[in-house]
């Protein structure tokens, strides 16, 4: 017993002369050692990092070609997209929207189904999801794959390396620049791409200012609202140029909010998360083209698509419901828009536009059907109304003017569309990511905040 | 058009907002009886008629709460007040004054280890920790980090049984032109001249060389940089003086030129946690050879090449990375 004692009083002194870091010398000490084991059994031919890796490493991070390298890669990359992506969403929206859609109308007639359900189904479910496909899949199947190929070549941590100083002076990670940039494809895929970045901290305000970065889905708006109203103050020559600048301008003004919130999360409410940085610069490989198109299809593009499906059916049918439900006699879209109109007024919006959010919380894509049709239903009140085309700029230009849309109304929603919550999947992407109900709440009510902040400042002071 | 209802929303919210950011907290008596309590621990003085004004100065106590405080510690036995009213701490306050230190300093240990909280916050955070944990969570806390000895400035952080162990070594202020020897501790208070340290990117663990001293400020290498410190800011850092310093001269990575090769001596005490062990696994062990591999267009980060690997590190990483050039 007294000897125990005496052994444990023992340890305890000894305990003490040991040190503080006596646990980093001992891994430190173990490191050391493999180290050497490796120095003396594995034999090796005289390479170091091959010379020509070296060569193109000196030049896409040169002072002078690192930066025009990356906004020309950047640029070809975006413009593919764009301009790519218009012919094969032509040719489903004819497939889905201009053949399909009568045939199935034909057959529910012919199967004797009551009005209400079809119009449930085709008008609600159908058109909405066939909306999302034609207008997500095309820019998101090319998209993603050139992302991709860029990856697979080592070239993107290159970015990382050479954008890093900037995105630490806002407390973030350089690969943010990644994630960010994959955020304007999607940003449920930018979100899931934060995978790369291995420190807490920096991942965590990766994530959760993705959203702002304007992603496919809400391109679309941001340009027919351009194309009307921002186009409308030039002479004509030069609309097609301010409209594409203000796009542009939106799209910017989204990094600077993106940089400003970084800065904001990093001192305030992430400041405690761990954080360690370094960056790993692989070497260069050919990349595999094949394999990149397969995997990226798969995993990128199918993936958000399908998510983008299962939420986009359910709202398609909900728009339909709240606007053929009638209750004495006005419908329950209009009693909806109604109440929210004082709201909208305060943001220079109206309560169609927070009506259509609310329902487009599945997919950014259904705003803008979603405003058309409500527009539509409730001043001109044509009843059984279906989601609207939004094809014809004139006409729609025309429907918004007379219903009391103004520059202001136009400037706030570009706003508003880029600064609002993410939509259902990405929230559902940040939840899993994150495993964290408090960082998803953080992420969507952040953005939110400050589109309602910023739009009711710029309606106060516009009215002035 | 303008609705009323809004209005009063908006109103509302404003008046929340004021209230919660005006209310002022005020101090439970018994956390005023624990920092009265740290306080004569730490300030052994036998000045009797200086001190309750100083315990109201220094810890912003009012006269009435501080009366009322030292009565209730009386009551408790945590002091005795002799004949010309001086309070000393008893057997039973020191015990408890250990016990708040110790908490204090395991918790600011464990915010360096686990989270990415910056130095400069420990101390506010531990503050206000020390008078919540319960033993249940210090006892958890002290496991999970394995029983450490020294808190992350150097100072010993009592065991459960009230054991401490002693620092050695001298204020840096106190030393004199060609001492050398190691920085093993860095106070953190006051804050004007802990900021004045951590601006220096001064280190704990470091080897230091003083090369001189005037009436007013000494001069030291550190890890291959000299530092010109006031001496009242020399004061808070302690230095245990070896006379065979032996050890070759290190300097930080982050001074290595370019196109010279260098040999990793080790990771500095200052960095702890998940970086000091992502920085071994990719390989910064000590005997590894390094060499600057890329520079950056903006300046920052600069990537190594370490184990046929290419790394990039920024510069507060580099810092704490020695080396043998």
């Amino acid at each position: 017993m007294n000897r125990e004692d005496d052994l444990v009083k023992l340890a305890r002194q000894l305990r003490w002369q040991l040190g503080e870091n006596f646990h980093d010398k001992l891994v430190e000490g173990i490191y050391a050692d493999a180290h050497q084991i490796v120095r003396d059994a594995v034999q090796r031919q005289e390479s170091g990092a091959t010379p020509l890796d070296i060569k193109i490493d000196r030049i896409v991070t040169s002072k002078r070609f690192g930066f025009p390298i990356m906004f020309a890669l950047l640029a070809l990359v975006l413009w593919l997209t764009v301009v790519g992506a218009n012919y094969p969403s032509a040719w489903l929206h004819e497939l889905l929207i201009g053949k399909l859609y009568p045939l199935l109308h034909a057959a529910a007639g012919r199967l004797h189904l009551s009005p209400g359900l079809a119009g449930m189904l085709i008008d609600g479910m159908y058109l909405s999801t066939a909306w999302v496909i034609s207008v997500m899949l095309p820019p998101m199947a090319i998209f993603f794959p050139l992302f991709t190929l860029l990856e697979d070549l080592g070239y993107l941590p290159r970015v990382a390396f050479n954008l890093d100083r900037v995105f630490r002076g806002v407390g973030a990670h350089g690969k943010q620049a990644l994630t960010m940039t994959m955020g304007f494809g999607c940003n449920a895929a930018g979100v899931i791409a934060t995978r790369i970045i291995d420190s807490p901290r920096e991942r965590l305000i990766a994530i959760i200012t993705n959203n702002f970065s304007l992603c496919n889905g809400r391109w679309p708006l941001q340009i027919l609202l351009a194309t009307i109203f921002i186009g409308a103050l030039v002479p004509a020559q030069w609309s097609g140029l301010a409209a594409m600048a203000a796009v542009v301008g939106i799209a910017m003004l989204g990094i600077a909010f993106m940089f400003l919130s970084s800065w904001l999360l990093s001192r305030t409410a992430l400041r405690g998360e761990v954080s360690s940085f370094h960056l790993e610069l692989p070497p260069y490989r050919p990349p595999r083209i094949w394999k990149t198109i397969y995997t990226s299809l798969m995993d990128r593009t199918l993936i958000v698509l399908w998510r983008a499906i299962i939420f986009a059916a359910p709202a398609g049918i909900l728009i339909w419901v709240v606007s053929n439900i009638q209750i004495h006699g006005v419908p329950l879209a209009a009693r909806i828009t109604d109440a929210l109109d004082p709201i909208g007024w305060w943001m220079g919006l109206n309560g169609i536009i927070l009506l259509a959010y609310i329902i487009a919380i599945p997919a950014n894509e259904l705003v803008i059907p979603a405003i058309l049709m409500l527009t539509v239903l409730i001043h001109h009140h044509t009843a059984g109304v279906t989601l609207f085309e939004p094809g014809q700029t004139t006409q729609v230009a025309t429907l918004l003017r007379q219903n009391g849309w103004t520059l202001l109304t136009a400037v706030n929603l570009m706003l508003f569309s880029l600064l609002h919550n993410p939509c259902s999947t990405t929230i559902y992407t940040i939840y899993k990511e994150t495993g964290s109900v408090k960082w998803t709440a953080m992420a969507v009510l952040l953005p939110l905040l400050l589109g309602i902040l910023i739009t009711v400042l710029i309606a106060f002071f516009w009215r002035l | 058009m303008r609705p009323v209802w809004t209005h009063i929303i908006i109103a509302l919210l404003a008046a929340t907002i004021t209230g919660l950011v005006l209310r002022r907290r005020r101090r439970h008596p018994r956390i005023v009886i624990e920092d009265i309590l740290k306080w004569l621990y730490h300030h052994d003085t036998d000045d009797a008629a200086g001190v309750a004004a100083r315990i109201r100065r220094e810890l912003g106590i009012r006269p009435r709460v501080l009366q009322k405080a030292l009565q209730a510690m009386e009551a408790e036995q945590l002091i005795h007040t002799g004949p010309k009213g001086r309070s000393t701490l008893t057997q039973k306050g020191r015990d408890y004054a250990l016990k708040i230190i110790r908490i204090h300093r395991l918790y600011e240990k464990y915010l360096a280890e686990k989270t990415g909280f910056h130095k400069r916050e420990w101390h506010h955070l531990a503050e206000k920790m020390e008078h919540r944990l319960s033993s249940d969570d210090v006892h958890t806390m002290e496991s999970v980090l394995g029983y450490p000895v020294f808190d992350p400035h150097g100072d010993p952080i009592p065991t459960a049984t009230g054991e401490l162990a002693a620092i050695p070594g001298r204020p840096l202020a106190e030393l004199h032109s060609g001492d050398s020897g190691q920085i093993v501790h860095i106070e953190d208070e006051p804050p004007a001249h802990y900021d004045q340290i951590l601006q220096a990117h001064i280190h704990i663990g470091s080897g230091i060389q003083v090369t001189g001293r005037t009436d007013s400020e000494i001069v030291f290498t550190a890890e291959g940089i000299t530092h010109r410190l006031p001496l009242a800011v020399a004061q808070n850092i302690t230095v245990h003086t070896k006379p065979d310093t032996d050890q070759p001269p290190v300097i930080r990575l982050s001074a290595l030129p370019p196109g010279q090769t260098a040999t990793i001596a080790g990771i500095s005490r200052e960095c702890r946690g998940q970086t000091r062990r992502r920085l071994l696994d990719l390989g910064f062990v000590p005997g590894a050879t390094v060499r600057i591999a890329l520079d950056n267009p903006l300046g920052d980060p600069i990537a190594y090449l370490i184990k046929d690997t290419v790394i990039a590190l920024r510069r507060d990483e580099a810092d704490k990375i020695l080396i043998t050039p």
